[in-house]
């Protein structure tokens, strides 16, 4: 949700019942060509974001905003992939190389 | 009983079994609001709309489905009437990775820095045809020759790169003799290419390479005004000269033996199709369109800055369209870039493309002998040294061993830091497998091996050809054109 917005700064609340803080600081990171952000803890669960939007960037605030949810929803995804697969990611890998001479 | 220590305990290794299946690791990347393109550890793709990806990850998606059946094939998931698949991703991921053991497999030997043009987008930073304190000794040829053969590559390939390196042939012909003598006790698959500008190329030259099966590469950036401009040579017409080489390469050795390479100036992105028609009037069935490298007079020169990755890839698609348009009218030519991607996609083939490998190509595929005996992790890196900074130089050949040389702290922290399958963003971006990690790129625009990659023109433009020759395989001519080229 959009709480507050001047001209080139925007700020998002965000449930962290429904994304993960690593969720929230990935896609952040995946948007650093848009704005800066900083991210802040708030009561009740909430994570705040506040992005200085940086100047050359012609997207319209709703469209960041889409953007930065599309990321969002994209890692939390990846997010559970990755706790699913966890372990037979570790045989995997342990498999391949087993007996191939790449580890000591 | 309790494991050694070096052993991971068996709860690292569980396999946790919930609903009809269980997943495998598998990446996505988003191509529209509906479809992402999602590949597994070993490439393995289909394209999933938001839905049935949801559907998946949350395990709800019906076992008697057309997608279900494609992912369980392709290896995203397995059933829970067998676990075979884990076996099977594993000998595959194992085969994929196999050539990580066979390094190093392009040697380049700097055999002078000097040289007779003056291109304003040098990165190597050459120096005058007359300071001879720029030519690699034979002393230090030997050496490194020496430690070539302590490769573990079985196919080699030795690369000659200057400067323009025909101005010290006799050390080309030198370096070839000594190894092939060598190499009839070391049985190694080897292959020479001369990497030059064709103004000193004679008969000796010609001879030589007839007789030795020697490659040719040359610079072309396309028609005479703007290959004259990008490649200025103070009193000779550098395009009337490279053409004449070329054609008499072609005619004398055979039309195999030359290539040619261009780079992309500010200049030449307006005109992709005038580029390409040079190629073909040329008659040469290889292009490929290679943005510029930040090094060297292409930083001095501010040529590195007069164009971002959007307008690169404007001329890129440009260009590619237009070259799939030659194709399907009857003219065979490859764009280079987009059959090494088309490689890694559509087979099991690893093209061993340095900047396009994870863990990244410098050691692994490239090594750099320069003139003065120091080594380097790639020809950037030596490139980055001609710019005063000296990071990614591992040893010389005089002074250091082998082992020294390939246990350098720059080179192996330059692997293990950018390994992709680790670092921020590729380790969970759709495109890893078809990608690479360019630590010397990034160390040089960034100054940082790992670099932020939304702001890499590297991350840009390789996300960019991805995305669009993906959107081109869905066309079937387009497709079948493009399915030719592998």
């Amino acid at each position: 949700m959009v709480i507050a917005t001047d001209k080139r700064h925007l700020e998002f609340e965000i449930d962290e019942a429904v994304y993960s803080m690593e969720c929230i600081k990935k896609s952040c990171y995946a948007l650093m060509a848009i704005g800066n952000s900083e991210i802040s803890t708030l009561t009740n669960h909430q994570i705040l974001v506040k992005m200085a939007i940086l100047q050359e960037v012609n997207q319209s605030d709703a469209e960041i905003r889409q953007l930065l949810f599309d990321e969002l929803l994209d890692y939390s995804l990846r997010e559970s992939i990755s706790k699913q697969t966890e372990g037979v990611r570790n045989v995997i890998l342990a498999n391949a190389f087993s007996r191939s001479r790449l580890i000591g | 009983m309790a494991l050694a220590k070096r052993f991971k305990q068996l709860d690292h290794f569980s396999l946790e079994t919930t609903g009809a299946y269980n997943l495998l690791p598998f990446n996505f990347h988003k191509l529209t609001a509906e479809k992402y393109f999602c590949a597994n550890l070993v490439g393995e793709h289909l394209f999933l709309t938001q839905q049935e990806l949801k559907k998946l990850v949350g395990g709800t998606l019906p076992t008697s489905s057309d997608t279900y059946l494609e992912l369980k094939s392709k290896h995203f998931l397995y059933g829970l009437d067998s676990d075979a698949a884990i076996d099977l991703l594993a000998l595959k991921f194992r085969t994929k990775h196999h050539r990580i053991a066979q390094f190093t497999a392009l040697h380049i030997f700097v055999v002078t820095l000097r040289c007779d043009y003056t291109c304003q987008y040098c990165q190597v930073s050459r120096r005058m045809e007359d300071e001879g304190d720029f030519d690699m000794s034979h002393e230090s040829a030997e050496a490194s020759l020496e430690m070539l053969f302590l490769s573990p590559a079985k196919s080699v390939k030795i690369e000659f790169q200057g400067g323009e390196p025909l101005l010290n042939f006799e050390l080309i012909k030198f370096i070839v003799e000594t190894a092939l003598a060598k190499n009839i006790s070391h049985q190694k698959n080897l292959e020479f290419v001369v990497t030059t500008n064709l103004s000193m190329l004679d008969e000796d030259v010609l001879d030589f390479c007839e007789v030795h099966g020697i490659y040719l590469s040359t610079s072309l950036d396309g028609p005479k005004d703007l290959h004259n401009r990008n490649r200025p040579k103070a009193s000779r017409n550098g395009y009337e000269t490279t053409v004449a080489g070329i054609r008499r390469i072609q005619e004398r050795i055979g039309p195999d033996k030359i290539s040619a390479l261009m780079t992309t100036t500010a200049a030449s992105i307006e005109m992709p199709r005038e580029i390409i028609d040079t190629y073909v009037e040329l008659k040469f069935h290889s292009i490929f369109l290679r943005p510029l490298s930040p090094y060297g007079f292409a930083i001095k020169t501010k040529q590195a800055a007069k164009y971002n990755s959007e307008r690169w890839l404007e001329f890129f698609k440009e260009g590619l369209d237009y070259i799939i348009e030659l194709n399907q009218a009857g003219y065979f030519l490859v764009e280079q870039y987009t059959r090494i991607i088309l490689r890694k996609l559509l087979t099991a083939e690893n093209p061993g493309y340095v900047d396009l490998q994870s863990p990244a190509g410098i050691g692994i595929s490239v090594i750099v002998y320069n003139y003065d005996g120091d080594v380097y992790a790639s020809d950037e890196a030596r490139m980055l040294k001609e710019m005063g900074d000296e990071k990614f130089r591992l040893g010389n050949v005089h002074n250091d061993t082998y082992e020294q040389i390939f246990s350098a702290d720059s080179l192996l922290e330059g692997l293990e830091e950018t390994l992709v399958e680790s670092v921020p963003m590729c380790s969970e971006c759709g495109y890893q497998t078809l990608c690479g990690s360019d630590p010397v790129y990034h160390y040089a625009t960034q100054g940082d091996v790992v670099g932020k990659k939304p702001l890499s023109f590297f991350c840009n433009k390789n996300m960019g050809v991805i995305t669009h020759i993906l959107n081109l395989l869905q066309e079937p001519k387009t497709r079948k054109t493009l399915e030719s080229w592998i």
